[in-house]
């Protein structure tokens, strides 16, 4: 679990329930996720929602708020509309850019702000027919304010507009409690508060980073019905005119979905390799063909083995890893075998299967970059290398062989959110696990005592893009008198470790911190002190094997700057300043 | 008949219990039992936890046995918690046995 985050709730109404919902509640099995963060909400005066938003109020000093209002409240021209009153749409659409603009301001008091759009009012036919009339209607109006509320807000980095609309969708007619209303100026059910929390959560889970990349998926009667090994191919449920053969196909399509958003696939099974892969291969309706598995195991092993050793191949840790299988007994096990890995309930039948994987949250992330969409091409090239390694025998050679450039650049508003996004979901090679938002990041580094660097590798079999982090700070306070520059931040992706991009951060660290010294700065040391997490020890043994030398706890690294870093062999480093 | 009557409605109020306990904290929340206490001194719900629990009750009450009852105003009146249908789960239970079978 991990450790609380203080959320704020400022409203129009009285949310106190969903804040001890938010607070208490132990979350269900089907949404639940080892990494789940823990929130603890407090509730601002709900009578007070444009004083609190205006005055900046965060009494109790929380990271988070989120701001949820009513139309009526939030946009007082808007009441008219509701008592069918002739009302000023351009006053509205002011009024809602106000709103935009002071949740903006309170926002720069908070890590992050989720704000809610605005729904039609419970039970309300309104005008009925004339509802999405232009300029007329309420739902065409609600829809307008939305979305100026939404454009506003989108330049925002740390306010996230979230989709309560889909909330109320889910939870139907159960969502508004009037009882609540009139007894305690609470509208809503409870229902719709669970929906909601589980939705802040997933939301949190996001911007920290916690989002699930890889789904491994079983074959028989999860990817196609039947058991290709004693029916054969021909014979597979999949396709057809046939309910579930369709269902089958559905499936497969929303995993291949997934795939273009950058969520890797891959496959644990148990059958025959050869077998499988030529199903696999021969079927006409199969959507999903080899190549479109980052990677498989196909073999009669324990499935929570081949997990493991399957994403230890892909450089991912088990907090990554979504299992699906419809066979109780093997979620069971893995489950049992691998905690860290998210094995969601499943459904019996497949006509169910499209919508439990559309269902998932623990695939929401903060951002979707071209790099994300790109991910199974860049893991198909790794397989390559790999090919490649395996043919030629010593790892100097192998690294010649790939003919790689390492490119070093400033930190600056182009490469803000790849570094953002790759600075708070990178656990493994980490130096010191700071988690920060793109605006956080960037005034940090906006600092004359400091330098902030990202690294992108390209080789003879493609770009893998911008995967490395790097910042310094020198002469501030607390390592002024030490003389001595600290890296702050050392990132890298898995996708390109162990092929001396690690020492290349250190070259490009060791050269920047010289050239301080050589024009007249008192710096005697460049320094790296590991902040230990659960997750980040390959970085300690990184250090421990790189030259720095370690002190007596075996957890600050440090490099005489009288002598320079070697520059790694075999590849090209190109400085961009 | 009685009986089980008693019974599917102990079970709706064990239902309202569990959809009312994740806004508690772990020491608070409410027991499935007849004898946990729901008003008064002995209660672990404050008035807004109540609040939300009668509601839950009343909506399931209308859900599974499609009666309207109105806990809000037995708790309007309860001057004296230890006479109210309110102070215990049993007894709660056992009132809304009496509103079922007089209708």
């Amino acid at each position: 679990m991990k450790p609380a985050g203080k959320i704020l709730l400022v409203s129009d109404v009285n949310l106190e329930p969903f804040a001890r919902l938010l607070t208490n509640d132990e979350v269900e099995p089907q949404r639940s996720q080892k990494t789940e963060p823990r929130l603890e909400a407090r509730v601002a005066d709900f009578g007070r929602l444009h004083p609190t938003l205006l005055s900046g109020a965060n009494p109790d000093g929380c990271e988070l708020a989120l701001i949820w209002s009513h139309p009526e409240n939030a946009v007082p021209e808007f009441r008219k509309v509701l008592e069918f009153l002739p009302a000023d749409h351009e006053r509205i659409l002011a009024e809602t850019r106000e709103f935009a603009g002071a949740i903006a301001r309170y926002a720069s008091g908070f890590k992050a702000v989720f704000a809610l759009p605005w729904i039609v009012p419970a039970a309300s036919r309104a005008l009925g027919l004339l509802n999405f009339r232009k300029d007329e209607g309420l739902s065409y109006l609600l829809a307008r304010m939305n979305l100026e509320l939404a454009d506003r807000l989108s330049g925002h980095a740390n306010v996230h507009v979230l989709d309560s609309p889909a909330w109320f969708a889910r939870i139907g007619e159960k969502a508004h409690s009037p009882k609540l209303w009139y007894l305690s100026k609470t509208p809503y059910s409870s229902d719709l508060f669970r929906e909601a929390a589980a939705e802040v959560r997933a939301a949190v889970r996001a911007l920290e980073g916690g989002a699930r990349k890889l789904v491994v998926v079983d074959l028989d009667d999860t990817l196609w019905g039947g058991v290709v090994g004693d029916i054969g191919w021909q014979a597979l449920r999949l396709g057809g005119h046939d309910y579930l053969g369709e269902a089958y196909v559905d499936f497969q399509l929303a995993l291949k979905n997934l795939k273009n958003r950058g969520i890797l696939l891959a496959v644990v099974s148990k059958n025959e390799e050869a077998v499988a892969l030529e199903a696999m291969r021969m079927h006409p309706e199969m959507v999903l063909r080899p190549e479109d598995f980052a990677a498989w195991r196909i073999n009669w092993q324990d499935k929570a083995r081949n997990i493991a050793d399957l994403a230890a191949d892909l450089n991912l840790g088990l907090q990554s890893v979504v299992f699906i299988d419809e066979n109780p007994v093997e979620r069971s096990r893995v489950r049992e075998a691998l905690p860290e890995v998210f094995v969601p309930e499943w459904p019996q039948e497949a006509t169910r299967f499209k919508s439990a994987l559309s269902a998932l949250d623990c695939f929401d992330s903060a951002t979707l970059t071209d790099e994300d969409r790109k991910r199974h091409e860049l893991y198909a090239k790794e397989k390559n290398r790999e090919t490649l390694r395996a043919e030629i025998g010593s790892m100097d050679e192998w690294i010649k062989n790939l003919g790689m450039t390492v490119t070093v650049e400033r930190l600056s508003s182009a490469n803000l959110q790849r570094a953002a996004q790759l600075l708070n979901k990178t656990n493994q090679m980490n130096l010191s696990t700071r988690r920060m938002t793109d605006a956080e990041l960037m005034k940090w580094a906006d600092h004359p005592n400091r330098a902030f660097w990202t690294f992108r590798v390209c080789d003879k079999f493609g770009d893998s893009g911008l995967t490395g982090l790097l910042s310094l700070e020198w002469d501030t306070a607390g390592n002024e008198a030490r003389n001595e520059a600290e890296i702050r931040d050392y990132v890298l992706s898995c996708r390109v470790m162990g092929r001396r991009v690690e020492e290349s951060l250190l070259y490009v660290a060791v050269r920047f911190a010289s050239g301080l010294r050589a024009r007249g700065g008192k710096l005697g040391r460049i320094v790296a002190r590991h902040v230990p997490t659960a997750k980040n020890k390959p970085c300690l043994e990184f250090f421990k094997a790189s030259g720095f030398q370690g002190d007596a706890a075996g957890t600050a690294f440090s490099w005489d700057l009288e002598r320079p870093y070697p520059k790694p062999d075999g590849l090209t480093i190109a400085v961009s300043e | 008949m009685n009986g089980g009557t008693y019974a599917r409605i102990l079970e709706t109020l064990y239902g309202a219990i569990d959809r009312v306990n994740p806004q508690l904290e772990k020491s608070r929340r409410l027991q499935k039992a007849e004898n946990t206490p729901l008003l008064g001194d002995g209660s672990n719900l404050d008035s807004m936890g109540l609040i939300s629990f009668t509601v839950e009750v009343e909506q399931a009450m209308l859900d599974k046995f499609e009666k309207t009852v109105n806990l809000a105003e037995i708790l309007a009146e309860s001057d004296n918690p230890a006479e109210s249908p309110l102070r215990s789960v049993g007894s709660l239970a056992e009132y809304l046995r009496t509103r079922i079978e007089m209708t």
